[in-house]
């Protein structure tokens, strides 16, 4: 799970300011969580899916669309009258009023002994991401995320699905992408997390800057890979110099 | 010897040029691998990750030098960030190098020059190709 960096401060329908700030959220070291929308909301979503991961030991044995049903009745317990107060506020305040309630949500989640991936919408309708559609965006990028995404599972993953470093590649190099080309309010610093079962453990993790270094200057050289394609069709491509492996050390 | 030293070591052997995070990783690993010798007492464990050996401390070590005023960590146009000895780190790596045989101080010189003579992809090929127990968790595994 990936998300940009930057947080836009407003009123009403007015922005005013731009503030780097973390977006996804670790929870008891096992969840991830992402929200588009309102930081208030976040933070109380956060909460409260601590809460019933502390006090709801069965969710993990839950089927997944067992699971995704328990968290969305706990967010709706927020959004339910979030929305009904928007939808009074919005009377008076006009359609502005409804931003305080409106956000989506990504959850990265061990359910029944695998990682899951659940999407809630703006009502916290859930769903998870599968085989068939295996990524999925949200915010105020989603709208470069998910062609960019399209495309790089078509040209990389047809056939397959990626694994785990694939997907964090696939992650940077879009968001690397919707902080190049978005018309504002998605910046730097980017951020990955990752769900991973270890030793029969999971465990969430938020990749250190360090990290994603090396996938940075992978996506690079594939940029540059892809900036070489024209000249290849007019020009015969210079043979590729053989690798050259380490330096033999003399009997160290 | 602390890991700390062998990392402004590797940064220092390219001479106050900068060296890119898979430049520095992958130096660092090959030193290791073909000098155990040399590296026995505290060096870095790393594993396979996705580009091939991997291990964290050597950027947290990095950061450490940095504040000590030994080494420059500045971005690149890319994006990543860059690691080049200062002054002060190449005067301290000089004397570093006096605990070396001159065997190793020359293979350390020659690993980066080698590391940095290539590209990222070339360099990670031929890390793979050496050291092929480091594939496996790489991205864009074959099928």
């Amino acid at each position: 799970m990936g998300a940009d960096g930057a947080a836009t401060l407003g009123s009403m329908e007015e922005p005013t300011i731009r503030q780097p700030t973390p977006k996804l959220c670790i929870i008891k070291k096992s969840l991830i969580l992402g929200v588009s929308g309102p930081i208030g909301l976040a933070q109380r979503f956060a909460g409260r899916i601590e809460k019933l991961w502390a006090e709801d030991r069965s969710l993990t044995g839950q089927k997944p669309w067992q699971a995704m049903t328990t968290i969305r009745g706990a967010l709706w317990e927020i959004l339910g009258p979030e929305l009904q107060v928007a939808d009074v506020a919005k009377r008076a305040l006009g359609q502005g009023a409804i931003r305080s309630a409106y956000s989506t949500s990504l959850l990265a989640v061990p359910v029944a002994k695998k990682t899951c991936l659940f999407q809630f919408d703006q009502q916290g309708a859930p769903e998870e991401a599968t085989e068939n559609i295996p990524f999925v965006s949200i915010g105020s990028a989603q709208k470069i995320a998910d062609p960019f995404l399209a495309f790089l599972r078509d040209v990389f993953w047809s056939e397959k699905l990626p694994g785990v470093g694939d997907g964090v590649f696939a992650t940077v190099w879009t968001l690397l992408h919707a902080v190049r080309t978005n018309p504002g309010g998605v910046a730097e610093p980017i951020e990955v997390g990752v769900l991973r079962c270890k030793d029969q453990t999971f465990e969430a993790t938020i990749l250190s800057d360090e990290e994603m270094d090396e996938h940075r200057q992978a996506v690079r050289k594939a940029e540059k890979h892809l900036q070489t394609f024209p000249a290849s069709l007019q020009e015969q491509p210079e043979e590729e110099p053989a690798d050259t492996p380490p330096p033999e050390p003399e009997k160290c | 010897m602390l890991s700390k030293d062998w990392n402004l070591l590797v940064i220092a052997a390219a001479e106050g040029k900068p060296l890119t995070p898979v430049q520095l990783q992958k130096s660092l690993f090959v030193f290791g691998e073909e000098c155990p010798q040399a590296t026995k007492h505290e060096y870095y464990q790393f594993v396979p990750y996705h580009y091939g050996p991997f291990d964290s401390k050597v950027y947290q070590d990095a950061a450490l030098l940095c504040a000590e005023g030994l080494v420059y960590i500045r971005p690149s146009v890319g994006g990543w960030r860059e690691y080049s000895a200062t002054s002060e780190g190449l005067e301290r790596a000089k004397e570093l190098e006096g605990y070396l045989t001159p065997k190793h101080a020359e293979y350390l010189h020659a690993v980066v020059t080698w590391a940095r003579s290539l590209t990222f992809d070339q360099l990670i090929r031929a890390i793979y190709k050496k050291y092929p127990a480091y594939k496996v968790n790489s991205v864009f595994q074959p099928q």
